[in-house]
């Protein structure tokens, strides 16, 4: 579905991407990790043509990012960044989840249905008729998701989504990317908090524009070269199954204490 | 020092369709050895408070003093630079030339003189962002995100004050620029200084403050030590918030374990490894 072929990208003399080769399949749902300035939110921008390499070629459903029609690729990758207010334009919710499906110059009825099926996909038909302006961070959020949701596009990009916004919400938003993924849509995730990426079946690690790592979570776990390139400090339930050797299916809290409890039994 | 609230409200657009009671009667003592997380939901109140240490906001009703001065009455006005105030995404409101201008604009506001605004710099720069040093001529739009955090944290530290209050200073950042962060205002309480901080995080809330109060609607709802807190966790629970996510683990296995619940990772690893020991 995406596909990175040997591309590098530079701003002025930052090359923000050092030949990258990486093909995402159709239905795949991948967290991509890496310090500040690791060349994330590039990678994320090279796939719906905001950026276009310096060198190789970025292909999408078979579509040349720096050839064809940057209209077709975006209603197949659609994009949502880390700041809801960024990209929130209409006053109500109905409105703004509507934006989108009216630019693809859908029949009045199919644009009422999306942003109906997109409201409810994220838990906020009720708020329909709200003024957005009146949301809590959080349900901006939601409704920035719903936006995007609404392109019933096959590819989604979330860069950082969760980062400005409370535990609660997170949570939420996590779960909403889990029922994408179970309705086979192919995801990108960039996050910094690894409690986040490490739910993806698979990792991307990006560091200096290069992918250091791509592989299982559980995997990543014990790569100790990687985590130090990292430098993150692990969250408590993964530090936990790294240091006493847990590899439960799914690495949430919720699974390594049961797997950490099997094991003192 | 002290900075004392005491009976405060605020109402924000008072006497339009858009009244809203911000604080609703808040009374609280901060002291500046203390390291203080406020917790609370969107629209709880806590930015409203904090923006009352140091004068930025004036109660509609109550007071605010500063080691018993109440920091509205003109004559103690100087009060106020003792307590700085970090907003929520400091670094947008950068905006002079170079480094070094951003970080002298507070000092110089002070009407200090030149040579006293430049010690003041440097001495924030080499206390918090060391890193900053070779920096302080270059445009602070070229800095990295969380130097821009950083550059702008060290503008408020530059007027020295003896208490800090920042509106969630780690929101936006790496877990690695987050844990350089609180290393550094770890630092800065050793010296003297106050922190007080607001968060959604109850996991920074145990890790980093001492005493921790959460917000609701206007009013504080709770406030007490951590060791308090941490044995009466359920209280936490009452109020809407999960337990820190090292608590939730163990006491998942603390009957498997026979010991636990613990706040601190080293306990409940001693206390996994022993238990693994014996069986």
């Amino acid at each position: 579905m995406i596909r990175f072929e040997n591309v590098s990208i530079s701003f002025g003399s930052f090359r923000a991407l050092d030949h990258v080769s990486l093909e995402i399949s159709s239905g795949e749902f991948v967290g991509l990790i890496g310090p500040n300035g690791s060349g994330k939110s590039t990678l994320i921008r090279l796939i719906n043509g905001l950026l276009l390499p310096s060198e190789g070629k970025v292909i999408v459903d078979g579509l040349d990012t720096a050839k064809d029609d940057l209209f077709e690729i975006r209603k197949r990758a659609a994009a949502l960044f880390q700041n809801p207010d960024n990209q929130i334009v209409a006053a109500t919710v109905e409105d703004e989840v509507a934006f989108g499906p009216e630019n693809l110059m859908l029949h009045p009825e199919e644009i009422r249905r999306r942003v109906e099926d997109a409201l409810n996909f994220v838990d906020m038909l009720h708020f329909k008729d709200r003024l957005t302006a009146n949301l809590s961070g959080g349900q901006k959020q939601r409704v920035a998701f719903a936006s995007v949701i609404a392109m019933e596009s096959p590819v989604y990009l979330f860069d950082e989504p969760t980062s400005l916004i409370d535990l609660q919400g997170r949570k939420k938003i996590i779960e909403i990317i889990g029922k994408l993924h179970k309705k086979e849509k192919t995801i990108l995730l960039v996050s910094h908090f690894l409690e986040e990426i490490f739910l993806a079946p698979r990792v991307i690690v990006l560091h200096e524009g290069s992918v250091v790592f791509d592989g299982s979570p559980r995997t990543l776990l014990y790569r100790d070269d990687v985590l130090k390139l990292l430098d993150f400090p692990l969250p408590v339930h993964l530090e936990t199954a790294r240091h006493f050797g847990l590899v439960p299916e799914i690495l949430d809290l919720k699974n390594v204490a049961q797997a950490l409890r099997r094991k003192l039994q | 020092m002290n900075v004392d609230v005491r009976n405060i409200s605020y109402i924000y657009l008072y006497d339009t369709p858009l009244e809203t009671l911000a604080l609703d009667g808040v009374t609280l003592s901060l002291d500046s050895r203390e390291k203080t997380a406020i917790l609370g939901q969107t629209g709880s109140g806590k930015s409203t408070l904090i923006q009352h240490f140091n004068g930025i906001l004036k109660p509609s009703a109550g007071d605010v003093a500063l080691d018993g001065k109440n920091i509205h009455h003109k004559s103690f006005s100087g009060l106020r630079r003792k307590v700085g105030l970090v907003f929520q995404f400091p670094e947008i409101q950068l905006f002079e030339e170079s480094v070094y201008e951003d970080i002298a604009f507070g000092p110089k506001n002070l009407g200090w003189g030149p040579h006293e605004v430049r010690e003041a710099v440097f001495r924030a720069v080499a206390l918090f962002a060391p890193e900053l040093k070779g920096k302080l001529d270059v445009s602070p739009f070229s800095l990295s995100g969380g130097e821009k955090r950083k550059a702008a944290l060290c503008g408020v530290l530059a007027m020295e004050p003896e208490f800090l209050c920042l509106d969630e200073p780690t929101a936006g950042l790496d877990p690695a620029a987050k844990r350089d962060l609180f290393t550094r205002l770890e630092e800065i309480h050793a010296r003297g200084v106050g922190i007080v901080f607001i968060t959604h995080d109850i996991n920074d809330a145990f890790a980093f403050a001492r005493r921790i109060i959460i917000m609701d609607h206007g009013r504080v709802v709770l406030d007490m030590p951590r060791t308090e807190l941490m044995t009466n966790i359920s209280l936490l629970g009452d109020l809407g918030f999960a337990p820190p996510d090292i608590w939730l683990l163990s006491h998942y296995v603390s009957e498997s374990l026979k010991d636990g619940p613990f706040f601190e990772k080293e306990a409940f690893f001693n206390a996994l490894e022993r238990r693994l020991n014996q069986l």
